[in-house]
């Protein structure tokens, strides 16, 4: 086990991309668990008289319309992003770990029963579904957060079920079933390893989908309420005064792009590391 | 035989710079400026366009074009004066009758034939004690008595001088065709059964444009156009992109984007910076729990900064309003009772009241301009210790809070920032403040009879000075009663071509007839 993680963690390092995809990644953990102590300003301490001053000393990326400090409501806007991205994608990834197991190992009219359900989720478009329940809601980011993890579950269970079909059928599971092994047993100790770290990867690739789904959300005064920063909060509020402030649409962009660039690099590194073929065929 | 098609990135983008040149070199590639058609902007579609059910803007504008009233108004920026349009004849024959007669070429389209004084009795009597929104213009009409086929009396039921200006140029004020409307089964929406103003409704096509076209029918004063389109763009941002494109000639404009325009205007244009007559105020709602010791409101109103909501959400285009009567008018108040902010005051009406930690909810539109403002009552309220959690509420949601056909939630809601566009009557923003209003548009439950009685002497009072003395009677109560904060009336900004000269009415909307060329 030990060496595999070595193995993993060596075909990580070799990687440049997903190299520079963790320190990304890893930067705009840091900047989320630290801002209080990161950020130069209050991010809503409102100072009207300096609204839109541009880049300065005291202000690196400037003030937005209200006069706040655009890089502090950065850096907080990382909280934001990363709080719903991690906790939404988290516990999807945990529904949908639970019941792709369940589907996939338990009795066949449970299995089409969830199917069912995937299914029906899965059909209803997503923007929509998301607009409607904050509709009935009501925004805020405890909404958006449910929104997404009702939006994702589907996925990953489907994406554990097929894993857990495949693996069911293997010599192993079926010598620990030979020697009446329990339910728990085999599901604990056998199938969950062996699927949880493909699932890593899916949920590693999907965090800049919902960093975004959340900016654009909040972008449409859907998502995270005022005054919390988040980065499509900032995005909008630059669009709507892109004449008088065109930097702040910058400004909310860059981090948008590095942690959708970041966490893509870092899954797909991540991806290669963990797939054995990839791994056999950069050895050979 | 195999097709051996293969395209790679450089053919792919030769062929398209190929085709850019070619179509930018077609004469008609360009949004070329048609020195006889007039292109104005909407913020929206068209919803209804029966008089009886005007919702929006274009309801506004389009039945302008397509219809007649007996009077209309100037520009908003010459004083809102009156003169008769499809009337020859309009004169008070006493304070309580009109005697008015039509034009002789005004007809109707489609076969309907000459425009009557019966069409003038079905088009106001219908109106009167329906369920229309306009239903209150038409409440001091007794009846309209015909005399001939051009020509008839209005009676009111008392002296009411704001008949004139709230009624007979406005949305009820349009005449519709008695025949062709009894034909369409009594109202209509979107297709007009009969036409008689100077355009006529040529084509819609839905959320893109309307056209209109010279009514060739029309014997009255030529317009100085022979075609008017509007383009529907909702997006202000995306209208001024459009406008410095060449695609409009004229534009309303976002507040945010003022301050740069004004500093550069573009070429060939002209900016039009005017107060509108949309008054914007937070409502306080005394029957919410939280909020029924009036101290506590009080608090609200001395901790908020009205400086700041100016500053920062206004860029200080516009100044504090003194109440729902259009500033600077001669029936404004003159000042706010709690004109300047003082927290510790707040604080000390907060601890007097027993509350120590308030918790408030605020709704507000989605737009930025009431986000701004809302954050900026949050940071100033949170001074005096009452927390403040911004509700942005889309506009359907928005407009059932304070309805109590939508449930009970009318009562319990706590704050809302709201803006109505208003008339050149200040009975016109009065009237939403009645206790009849309350689950309508009275979101502060606002229910005073002191209130209600000068409301009815003001519709008949005749005399403009005791007029005065009753509206400012009426802003005082409300301001007393806690359940309001008068912010401001929002700035009106727009752009034009200088060769064209607009003209904008009180509710901030242009009326394409009256634009000439310069």
């Amino acid at each position: 086990m030990a060496s595999r993680s070595r193995n993993v963690w060596r075909a990580l390092m070799a990687e440049p991309l997903g190299v520079m995809g963790g320190v990304i990644v890893l930067s705009f953990v840091v900047m989320a668990l630290f801002a209080p102590w990161i950020a130069p300003y209050d991010p809503l301490k409102i100072d009207v008289m300096h609204k839109f001053s541009g880049p300065s000393l005291a202000h690196w990326a400037g003030t937005d319309q209200l006069g706040r400090d655009l890089l502090s409501r950065i850096i907080y806007g990382a909280r934001t992003a990363l709080g719903v991205a991690m906790t939404a994608t988290g516990v999807a990834g945990l529904a949908g770990i639970l019941l792709g197991l369940i589907a996939g190992y338990g009795p066949r009219w449970l299995d089409s029963l969830l199917i069912l359900c995937f299914d029906s989720m899965t059909s209803l478009p997503m923007i929509m579904f998301a607009l409607a329940v904050i509709t009935v809601l009501g925004p805020s980011t405890g909404t958006l957060i449910l929104v997404i993890i009702l939006v994702s579950i589907p996925g990953y269970a489907r994406f554990i079920r097929a894993q857990t079909l495949s693996l069911v059928r293997s010599d192993f599971i079926l010598a620990e079933k030979a020697m009446n092994a329990s339910h728990w047993r085999v599901i604990l100790l056998h199938l969950l390893p062996n699927v949880v770290g493909q699932l890593l990867v899916v949920l590693s690739m999907d965090i800049p989908v919902v960093i975004m789904l959340e900016a654009g959300l909040s972008y449409l005064s859907l998502g995270v309420k005022p005054p919390t920063p988040s980065w499509g909060n900032i995005l909008y509020d630059g669009y709507v005064s892109l004449r008088q402030s065109p930097g702040m649409v910058i400004v909310a962009g860059i981090p948008l792009i590095l942690a959708t660039l970041g966490f893509t690099f870092l899954g797909e590194a991540l991806r290669d590391a963990l797939d054995p073929r990839l791994q056999l065929r950069t050895l050979t | 035989m195999g097709l051996n098609w293969s395209t790679d990135r450089r053919g792919l983008l030769k062929a398209g710079g190929a085709l850019f040149a070619g179509l930018a070199a077609h004469p008609h590639f360009a949004w070329a400026a048609d020195g006889d058609t007039l292109r104005l902007r909407a913020t929206a579609d068209l919803q209804v366009l029966d008089p009886k059910g005007i919702i929006g803007e274009l309801d506004d504008v389009i039945p302008r074009c397509t219809q007649v009233t007996l009077v209309r108004l100037g520009d908003m920026r010459e004083g809102n004066q009156i003169t008769p349009y499809a009337a020859k004849v309009f004169e008070w024959k006493d304070p309580k009758t009109i005697a008015f007669t039509l034009h002789d070429y005004l007809t109707w389209s489609n076969g309907f034939g000459p425009v009557t004084a019966e069409d003038v009795k079905f088009s106001f009597e219908r109106i009167k004690g329906s369920d229309s929104a306009w239903a209150y213009q038409f409440e001091k009409l007794d009846k309209v008595e015909v005399i001939d086929q051009r020509s008839g009396l209005i009676h009111l039921t008392e002296p009411f001088k704001p008949f004139l200006y709230i009624t007979l140029p406005y949305y009820g004020g349009h005449i519709v065709c008695k025949a062709a409307v009894e034909k369409a089964g009594g109202s209509y929406t979107t297709s007009i059964p009969a036409q008689c103003g100077p355009f006529l409704l040529e084509k819609w096509e839905q959320n893109q444009k309307v056209t209109l076209v010279a009514n060739p029918d029309w014997k009255g004063e030529k317009p100085a156009f022979s075609k008017v389109e509007y383009f529907i763009v909702t997006d202000d941002q995306a209208a001024l992109l459009a406008y410095e494109a060449d695609s409009f000639d004229y534009t309303k404009l976002a507040q945010s984007s003022a301050k740069q325009i004004k500093a550069d205007v573009p070429k060939d244009s002209k900016l039009i910076e005017a107060r509108s007559t949309r008054y914007v105020w937070l409502t306080i709602n005394m029957n919410a729990e939280k909020l029924k010791d009036p101290g506590v409101r009080q608090a609200i109103q001395y901790a908020y900064d009205g400086d700041a909501v100016l500053q920062g959400a206004y860029d200080g285009l516009t100044t504090r309003s003194t109440g729902v009567v259009q500033a600077d008018s001669t029936f404004s108040r003159a000042a706010n009772k709690i004109a300047a902010r003082d927290v510790e005051k707040a604080k000390a009406l907060l601890a007097e009241a027993g509350v120590s930690s308030l918790e408030l909810n605020l709704y507000c539109l989605t737009d930025s301009v009431s986000q701004a403002t809302a954050q900026i009552i949050q940071s100033s309220l949170a001074e005096a210790g009452i927390t403040v959690n911004i509700q942005p509420t889309e506009d359907a949601a928005y407009w059932a809070l304070g309805d109590k056909t939508q449930g009970d939630g009318y009562k319990n809601i706590e704050m809302v920032l709201m803006d109505f566009a208003g008339g050149i009557d200040p009975i016109e923003n009065l009237v939403w403040f009645r206790p009849d209003q309350i689950g309508v548009y009275n979101w502060s439950f606002f229910d005073s009879k002191e209130y209600e009685d000068l409301y009815q002497k003001g519709l008949v009072e005749q005399d403009d000075a005791k007029r005065k003395e009753i509206f400012n009677r009426m802003e005082d109560l409300m301001e007393d009663s806690g359940g309001f904060i008068f912010i401001c009336f929002r700035p009106f900004l727009a752009i034009y071509r200088s060769d064209i000269n607009p003209v904008i009415l009180a509710d901030g909307h242009p009326d394409p007839t009256q634009f000439t060329k310069a």
